[in-house]
């Protein structure tokens, strides 16, 4: 099986000086390869710069935080160490939000909604830790008294 | 709860004023507040958080139905 993973012209540092503008438009939509004596180097959009390296930063999150689970950690992680402070049900709420919203990252480039999911989660196991948030799951809000501010 | 929330009033007005206006207009659109406003999860799932600093919070739900905030924790950290 040959899958194609980088797909690219391949030129040299003369050609790229000759020809600077219009190699520099072609790499904004893909990329392109320069080759400078023994060094190889590429020119490619900054925004795929960027979904790249997010994707194989959290991938690599992910994978780890999956070996952990496979070694029976549960309940305990060094990727995510907050999650020691989340409910059992909210660990396994956890983990199918992160699939879930890794891969609608993956699809639709959209890092920022998958940072703001793990922040929300971090935001949670951090409001556990305080008695007061923990008295209010089971508590009744009908039945509480508020004051009224303008 | 309301000393504690005075007492944000007047150690962070600024930002105390913006978080009034957003309460009073859009409470549950996150989005807009690059952050600073984020829905809590799991357990806490109805509860949203303004971190008004890096030590202090308030966390709030909302009544859609009858277009109310209720503040259920002011000040302090966690």
């Amino acid at each position: 099986m040959i899958t194609t993973i980088l797909s690219d012209d391949v030129i040299n540092s003369t050609e790229l000086r000759n020809n600077q503008k219009r190699w520099l438009e072609k790499a904004y939509v893909s990329p392109i390869s320069i080759i400078s004596g023994a060094k190889k180097l590429v020119l490619l959009n900054r925004e795929h710069a960027k979904h790249m390296y997010s994707l194989i930063h959290y991938a690599e999150m992910i994978i780890r935080y999956c070996e952990e689970r496979d070694s029976g950690k549960k309940g305990e992680s060094d990727v995510f160490p907050w999650i020691k402070h989340l409910s059992g049900k909210a660990i396994e709420e956890f983990h199918k939000e992160l699939f879930f919203t890794f891969q609608k990252a993956v699809d639709s480039k959209d890092w920022l909604t998958f940072e703001e999911m793990l922040n929300s989660w971090i935001a949670t196991a951090d409001a556990m830790t305080n008695p007061e948030m923990v008295e209010l799951i089971t508590a009744d809000l009908a039945k509480e008294e508020f004051t009224r501010v303008e | 709860m309301l000393e504690r929330w005075h007492a944000l009033e007047d150690e962070y007005s600024e930002d105390m004023h913006w978080f009034k206006n957003f309460l009073k207009q859009h409470p549950t659109n996150t989005h807009i507040t690059n952050g600073k406003v984020k829905k809590l999860k799991g357990d806490l799932k109805n509860i949203y958080q303004y971190d008004v600093s890096y030590k202090d919070r308030v966390r709030y739900i909302v009544d859609k139905g009858n277009r109310i905030v209720k503040v259920v924790f002011a000040k302090g950290h966690p």
